[in-house]
């Protein structure tokens, strides 16, 4: 015959278990990695021709060269950065950062530029997502 | 010890109660009648558009049963972030009456201008009105504009709407409040000194875009050139209509294959040029340029534009 004390204390043992088990459910999914997204993907185009694969072209001195970044992101995009770099010595590039105009606020953006050829330059497009995922995709111009 | 839990339970139910009873009642509240109109026209709204130079009336009645103990009447100049700090054109403390009316009139209106009172009966309750007197259109009389440096620290575009200049870092947080911005481009004979529509500036070179949500074209002309510098705006722009009738006057730009294949543009830019514009939602303006500092053509990207500005306003939305 069990006791009023046994049977209150299975029950409250079968409630601590109850207890337990719920923390232990909380914890495994509070421990569960973040899933970060893809990280963004770039194209790149110069006077209308894909050039993200061969990134170099040669251009006539004083050419208007238009170029365009087409950025696909799989999260919101925080910053977008151009840099270029100027390779008229080969072994010491001269670096700017230029500034884009405008706000990213969906996960297709084109980024549009223009610069009229005066030495060898790389430009370069540095996007960051709010995953911290940073991807960056240039292309170099030689003046001939 | 049940006595003090339930004194204890009972003693914040009856504060929210007592709380609760005490409602706001309102004494014979203070009225306000107002209204503005050009003089010899009905007072049927507490805002209007006016041209330059009308004539305008306006009034204020109260009527404060509890008796009058303040009246404050106040000037405000100019309109939206334009706006100056109020002037407190007269204070009257503890009139006798329980009416008072106030009817003035504005001569050869020249800006925007709000008049307002604050009414405080012997009760301690209060009240305020306003009126509003708008021109139809803005005037921006010396602007500067500078040629987009890289680093982004020289004012380069122009809200047309306010008269605000802004460097490239603003546009990031809200493309469509630009409307155009200036670039020098001192490798091309036939630009030069250019305003061009912020969704075609990339085009200059001076900074690259996120094309795809950026403000919607403006659409330049050239009206021509004024005779002098600084007054032949004032002197010729004096309502929307002038605005609308110089743009239908004006003639398009040429257009430079490939830089600028349309005309939202204004090129070539020299002192004293007018250059009519149409904003995307349709309003007019007229600028003439003052002064274009050419620094002698240097490639520093240092160059700079000095102009008057007269646009239309946005409509009113609730008159």
């Amino acid at each position: 015959m069990e006791t009023t004390k046994n049977i209150k204390m299975r029950k409250l043992q079968s409630k601590l278990y109850f207890v337990l088990t719920l923390i232990v459910i909380l914890s495994l999914g509070a421990c569960t990695p973040e899933k970060l997204s893809a990280p963004p993907t770039i194209q790149v185009f110069v006077n209308g021709d894909d050039v993200t694969s061969a990134s170099t072209v040669h251009v006539t001195a004083g050419s208007r060269i238009e170029y365009r970044f087409d950025v696909t992101a799989f999260t919101t995009i925080a910053d977008l950065k151009t840099v270029f770099f100027d390779i008229a010595i080969p072994s010491k590039k001269i670096t700017k950062e230029v500034l884009v105009a405008g706000q990213a606020n969906a996960l297709t953006e084109s980024v549009k530029g223009v610069i009229f050829a005066s030495s060898d330059t790389e430009i370069m497009l540095v996007v960051k997502d709010i995953d911290r995922n940073e991807v960056a995709k240039s292309f170099t111009f030689i003046v001939d | 010890m049940n006595k003090i839990r339930a004194f204890f339970i009972l003693l914040p139910i009856a504060a929210f109660a007592l709380v609760g009873c005490d409602t706001e009642v309102i004494d014979n509240p203070i009225i306000i009648t107002s209204g503005i109109a050009k003089i010899r026209h009905p007072m049927d709204s507490t805002e209007h558009y006016f041209q330059l130079g009308d004539t305008i009336v306006y009034k204020f009645e109260v009527t404060s049963p509890n008796g009058i103990s303040k009246i404050e009447f106040s000037n405000f100049q100019g309109v939206g972030v334009n706006q100056k700090a109020p002037v407190i054109l007269s204070k009257v403390e503890n009139l006798s009456g329980t009416t008072w009316t106030l009817v003035d009139t504005i001569k050869n209106i020249q800006e925007d201008v709000r008049y307002s009172i604050y009414v405080e009966d012997k009760n301690r309750q209060f009240k305020t009105q306003q009126i509003n007197a708008y021109l139809d259109i803005s005037r921006f009389m010396a602007l500067v504009l500078y040629d987009g440096l890289i680093n982004g620290t020289s004012k380069t575009f122009l809200n047309v709407e306010s008269g605000r200049t802004f460097f490239v870092a603003n546009t990031i947080n809200d493309p469509t409040a630009m409307d155009f911005g200036f670039a020098f481009l001192e490798a091309h004979s036939a630009v030069l000194a250019c305003f061009v529509s912020f969704d075609e500036y990339w085009n200059t070179g001076n900074y690259p875009s996120i094309v795809n949500n950026l403000n919607q074209p403006i659409i330049f002309k050239k009206w021509g050139i004024g005779t002098t510098v600084n007054t032949w705006i004032k002197a010729n722009v004096k309502n929307s209509a002038d605005l609308k009738a110089k743009f239908d006057a004006a003639i398009n730009y040429p257009t430079v294959a490939p830089l600028f294949p349309d005309t939202k543009v204004a090129l070539n830019i020299k002192a004293k040029d007018v250059i009519s514009f149409k904003t995307a939602d349709g309003r007019y303006g007229l600028i003439q340029v003052t002064y274009v500092n050419a620094r002698s053509n240097s490639t520093a990207n240092n160059q700079t534009i000095t102009l008057s500005m007269v646009v239309d306003k946005k409509p009113l939305t609730n008159n």
